[in-house]
């Protein structure tokens, strides 16, 4: 376990803590979201373990890509008038998901469809709130907005992903090490704003937030 | 594995471009999106404050309106009255004793300073008769009567003739009443000075009294205080209140004029 690594996951572990501390000031688009780190670090845990047997661990970043369909399509569709797009797109996503894994690839391939995927819808939903936000200014300061710091660490984090395993194939004929680096350094940022957001969020009014 | 690195490798060029082109790209969507949500955030907060500020002019003309109203009711129908009993009173005192002709005699005295009095507060209350006599000499009157009882002395200075347009006139005149009630009822003083003097485009309002004062910091504004705010903000007046408990009260209005009367 490198000490990149080991940073990341005192990170999760962190932005896990503020969550916990905080939890009952949260809004519901920010529980899920705490939800949902419990969830990556049961994947981590879980992972680190099925390394060490020798085993392939694609299955379960498979089943925690699916989880996060549901998850981020919860959050980014909460605050929407319009609903059904975002059920359709990623309702779509979680059944193409399945139908990848079965029938497109096998479940122990990675980097996989599903992940390209996801990193492609993200990015296109944190583009839509910050779109969200523009049309809805609040008095506060800009950093001071969870939802601000949220699709920031996303933005880059899946835009990231997204470059990385697309390249993947000419990049790893060269070096397979910066492209690592690169999404563990995307992963830090990530959990980097996601404790700030858990933090900004349980000091708000929530008279903005969904 | 690695393998040494080539950089003339077109394959490995395309990626590293393509990383310097996404992040470069990223970067200034976050630096564009700050930009233009602060900027909308002007704008609402301009637009904020002028629906506020609009609203503050429309609640001033309704109450200016049921003030105009009241006036109308005490001169039309309390002041009616009153002259009603002056007139069966002075009816009946031919026909009464020495002593209850004195006593009637008093109370036609009471009566005609009742129906002055009636008077005075309509037109004090109205408006339209502040645009029609000027609020300087409205305002005189009301000292004049403040003085006649005696608890203060008002020194009242200022410039004649200076016109501001009916609605900073009826506005600073409702402000000035407001800051004279207020010392009257708190500030338990024996003088009171009021300034009203025209300089270099602007008219300057100084008011000041040996009250008992109050602490600024810990004092917490009633309706009287945050209807004077508003009402300056209204007429884009400048307003500032000094006092200090035991040192008496200093407010100053200071409002521009161009020599428009709208």
């Amino acid at each position: 376990m490198t000490l990149g690594y080991q940073f990341y996951l005192v990170l999760l572990c962190a932005s896990i803590l503020i969550g916990l501390i905080n939890f009952k000031r949260l809004t519901l688009r920010y529980k899920l979201a705490f939800f949902l780190l419990f969830i990556i670090l049961a994947t981590e845990i879980s992972t680190s373990y099925i390394s060490s047997i020798g085993q392939n661990k694609a299955l379960i970043y498979h089943l925690l890509i699916l989880s996060q369909f549901v998850f981020y399509g919860f959050y980014y569709g909460l605050p929407q008038q319009n609903k059904r797009i975002y059920i359709l797109v990623f309702g779509a996503s979680i059944v193409f998901g399945v139908f990848c894994s079965i029938w497109l690839q096998k479940i122990d391939k990675f980097p996989s469809y599903l992940l390209i995927l996801l990193s492609l819808v993200m990015t296109t939903a944190a583009l839509f709130d910050f779109k969200r936000l523009m049309y809805a200014p609040v008095k506060i300061k800009l950093t001071s907005m969870p939802d601000f710091w949220f699709n920031i660490g996303h933005l880059v984090f899946f835009s990231s992903t997204f470059f990385v395993f697309a390249f993947i194939n000419s990049v790893v004929q060269v070096s397979i090490d910066w492209p690592m680096r690169l999404i563990l350094l995307a992963n830090i940022f990530l959990y980097t704003c996601y404790g700030l957001s858990l933090y900004l969020d349980s000091n708000q009014n929530n008279e903005y937030t969904a | 594995m690695n393998i040494p690195l080539d950089i003339t490798t077109i394959e490995y060029l395309i990626p590293v471009l393509s990383g310097v082109l996404l992040f470069g790209l990223l970067t200034a969507f976050v630096i564009y999106f700050i930009l233009v949500y602060r900027k909308t955030q002007g704008t609402l907060d301009w637009e904020r404050e002028r629906i506020k500020q609009e609203l503050l002019r429309v609640e001033n003309e309704v109450k200016e309106q049921t003030l105009t109203n009241v006036s109308r009711e005490l001169h039309d129908n309390f002041g009616q009255i009153a002259s009603l009993i002056k007139i069966n009173l002075s009816m009946i005192s031919k026909e009464l004793s020495a002593e209850d002709t004195q006593k009637v005699s008093d109370s036609l005295d009471l009566l005609k300073q009742l129906i002055g009095d009636i008077k005075s507060l309509s037109s004090s209350l109205n408006g339209d008769n502040i645009m029609k006599n000027g609020w300087l000499k409205i305002l005189s009157e009301d000292i004049r009567r403040i003085n006649a009882i005696g608890t203060t002395q008002f020194d009242f200075n200022y410039d004649e003739n200076i016109r501001l347009g009916h609605e900073k006139e009826v506005i600073l005149y409702r402000v000035l009443q407001e800051i004279i009630n207020n010392s009257l009822k708190y500030a338990k003083a024996s003088n009171a000075k009021l300034g009203i003097h025209s300089k270099q485009k602007r008219i300057l309002i100084s008011f000041e009294d040996n009250g008992i004062g109050f602490d600024q910091k810990t004092i917490i504004p009633g309706n009287g205080l945050r209807n004077i705010y508003e009402r300056c903000k209204i007429i884009d007046a400048q307003l500032d209140i000094f006092s200090k408990a035991g040192q008496g009260t200093k407010i100053t209005i200071n409002i521009a004029h161009d020599g428009s009367t709208e």
